[in-house]
């Protein structure tokens, strides 16, 4: 096996990968958090699984252990399954003895917060754009209380989330703006009505989030430091 | 119905959910695969609801014939197969919805010539209401009914209509004149020329395929109008009503079915729990139980009177946050990777986001529970 230690890339600020999945979405967020903190690994989260753009997972030549990068040599980690994402697609693997790396997990781990942050963003902006393009029985659809409570609820879930990741660098804290990112996620969808259930609308979008924060959770309470 | 025969009948609608359940993961990857389903194990004429006639061999419990044409009889039949898979559920031909449209406005000849085109083999039917840009506001629709010579044309776009794009038969619903009682329903043949129907993909309950309508100068006859010898307050959308009343508790078992299949998901692959684990799942294991009778109280009372949906309403609330609750929270329960780890569950997530949308959205049914309370239409304490 070969061990390869790095230092810890900590050096780029997180809140430009949440920019960049508010204005251009999850693949070009990804493919720039990939590039800062682990340029040619394969990032596994505590399940034993990566998800990566296509293009990203491609150029990988080592995974992610929690003994360090480890060579792959040729080997093939098994493909789970391919999320089309707009014109892009992330690819899912099974990285059988993978893990969060020590050296350059923490940085991937909380540059995905940030991202699921910009995305969640992203949903409730074009939630808002949505609404206000259409009507009910005559009033906009925006205008409606009901309407503007969800939208409400959803910004304070981003809110929230929000706070954490400005002020705290714990554990507890990002599974905790992972949640409330997943609740502001839920309901920002139901603004969308049944366009939201479509692969290709923002519903898709969300999924890439929720499948970031399945695969690549921050440690527990157990494994936090 | 008493309790001993609705728990017979449960217990027997979950023999037939089993191939499903076996079915679940491979039907969502490959949804064309349902046609091996239907043509296999799973008996879908004594499933759908087809009328006496048309059902020599019905299910029986305790003696009796069980038509599966009372919304009853539906919840309790449904919410197990839903449990199994509430996509292949979705994917079954038969009348679904627009059989209660037939039931509502039918003249016999229509009536005739819908059920033989609906049980002459497995043959898929649709509700075309929801337009892209008026789903909440159907009276806003603008789908129309024009005349033309001697015949009528019908033209517009409908947008997520399940199971339009396999359909024969459907009733589509347009405006003939101005105002809510200008809309009328009109049963379509979907080889008219002009008429086109197309899935679109979706993240969840993919056997549903939910399609998108586009009909330029459909030809329609007279003879296609349902409830046209109605009086004009008794037309579409008084039917179509009427439909979500009955079709509401219907959606509410999907969605219970859907949360009862991620709680035995956990159920099934946690073995040990830290004590506030327990107690969510005992929490669950409690909401579930006390959906289950509303959704059931609701059916109850669809079948007794279509014209109220107030009950509808409470159960589909409930039904559907506890369905998204339950399958987002599991995700947590089974650790990092659950959603590759256990493609089911990944599935139940997806297909219980649909709920919220289907037979209108959580607001709008939270407007229809709060104005039938306030009609005084609960059977609460003021009015006994
Ligand atoms: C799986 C699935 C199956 C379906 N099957 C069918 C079918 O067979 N036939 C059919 O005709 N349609 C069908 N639909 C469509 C469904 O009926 C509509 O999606 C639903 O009515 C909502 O309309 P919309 O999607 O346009 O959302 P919109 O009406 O645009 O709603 C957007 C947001 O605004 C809110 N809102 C809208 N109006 C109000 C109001 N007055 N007060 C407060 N809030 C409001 C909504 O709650 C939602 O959050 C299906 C949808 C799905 C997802």
């Amino acid at each position: 096996m070969t061990v390869t230690v790095e230092a810890p890339a900590r050096t780029v600020d997180p809140r430009r990968h949440r920019l960049l999945a508010y204005t251009d979405g999850p693949v070009a967020a990804l493919t720039a958090l990939h590039a800062a903190t682990s340029p040619d690994l394969l990032p596994v989260g505590a399940g034993g699984h990566s998800l990566l753009p296509a293009a990203v997972d491609a150029r990988c030549d080592r995974h992610a252990t929690p003994a360090g990068p480890r060579e792959c040599h040729g080997e093939t980690h098994p493909v789970l399954d391919r999320i089309v994402v707009g014109a892009d697609e992330l690819v899912a693997r099974r990285v059988t003895g993978g893990g969060p790396d020590p050296a350059t997990g923490p940085a991937w781990t909380t540059g995905i917060a940030w991202i699921r942050l910009g995305l969640a963003e992203r949903l409730l902006t074009a939630a808002v754009t949505h609404l206000r393009g259409r009507a009910v029985g005559g009033v906009t659809t925006l205008n409606l209380p009901m309407v503007r409570a969800m939208v409400a609820d959803t910004a304070a879930g981003i809110a929230e989330a929000r706070a954490l990741l400005d002020t705290v660098d714990d554990g507890t804290g990002l599974r905790r703006a992972h949640l409330a990112l997943d609740e502001a996620g839920r309901c920002c969808l139901h603004l969308f009505g049944a366009s939201g259930f479509l692969a290709g609308g923002p519903g898709g979008e969300v999924r890439v989030s929720e499948l970031l924060a399945d695969t690549y959770p921050p440690p527990t309470e157990l494994e936090a430091p | 119905m008493t309790t001993e025969f609705l728990t017979e009948l449960r217990a027997l609608a979950r023999t037939y959910a089993e191939p499903l359940r076996a079915t679940a993961v491979a039907l969502d990857r490959d949804p064309g695969l349902f046609r091996t389903v239907l043509d296999g194990a799973l008996p879908w004429r004594q499933l759908v609801g087809l009328p006496a006639e048309h059902n020599p061999d019905p299910v029986r419990v305790q003696g009796r014939p069980v038509l599966l044409d009372t919304c009853v009889e539906q919840v309790v039949v449904l919410e197990e197969l839903a449990r199994a898979d509430a996509g292949a559920v979705l994917a079954l031909p038969g009348p679904s919805m627009s059989g209660f449209v037939i039931a509502e406005l039918a003249d016999d000849a229509q009536r005739e010539r819908y059920w033989s085109t609906v049980a002459a083999g497995p043959t898929w039917t649709f509700f075309g209401m929801t337009e892209p840009t008026h789903g909440s506001d159907p009276g806003s629709m603008g789908t129309t009914l024009r005349p033309d010579g001697d015949g009528l044309r019908l033209t517009g776009t409908k947008r997520y209509v399940g199971n339009a794009a396999r359909a024969r038969i459907g009733v589509v619903f347009a405006r003939r004149n101005a105002g809510p009682l200008g809309v009328v329903a009109v049963l379509v043949d979907t080889d008219r020329p002009g008429f086109v129907a197309e899935p679109l993909p979706t993240l969840g309950l993919r056997g549903l395929q939910l399609s998108e309508i586009r009909m330029t100068d459909v030809p329609v006859d007279a003879a296609d109008v349902l409830g046209r010898h109605r009086s004009a307050t008794r037309q579409g959308m008084w039917a179509a009503t009427r439909t979500f009343n009955r079709y509401r508790p219907v959606v509410s078992c999907f969605a219970l079915g859907v949360a009862q299949a991620a709680y035995d998901l956990v159920v099934t692959e946690r073995r040990r729990y830290r004590a506030d684990e327990r107690h969510l799942l005992a929490d669950w294991a409690q909401r579930l139980v006390g959906t289950r009778a509303l959704v059931l109280a609701a059916a109850r009372a669809a079948d007794r009177d279509p014209g109220d949906g107030t009950l509808a309403s409470a159960a589909k609330i409930r039904a559907t946050r506890l369905a998204e609750e339950i399958t987002t929270t599991a995700v947590r329960l089974l650790g990092p990777g659950a959603r590759w780890e256990h493609p089911l569950l990944d599935k139940l997530v997806r297909d219980a986001r649909a709920f919220e949308f289907m037979e209108g959205t959580g607001n709008i049914q939270r407007l229809t529970l709060a104005q039938g309370y306030l009609q005084g239409r609960l059977g609460d304490a003021r009015a006994a």
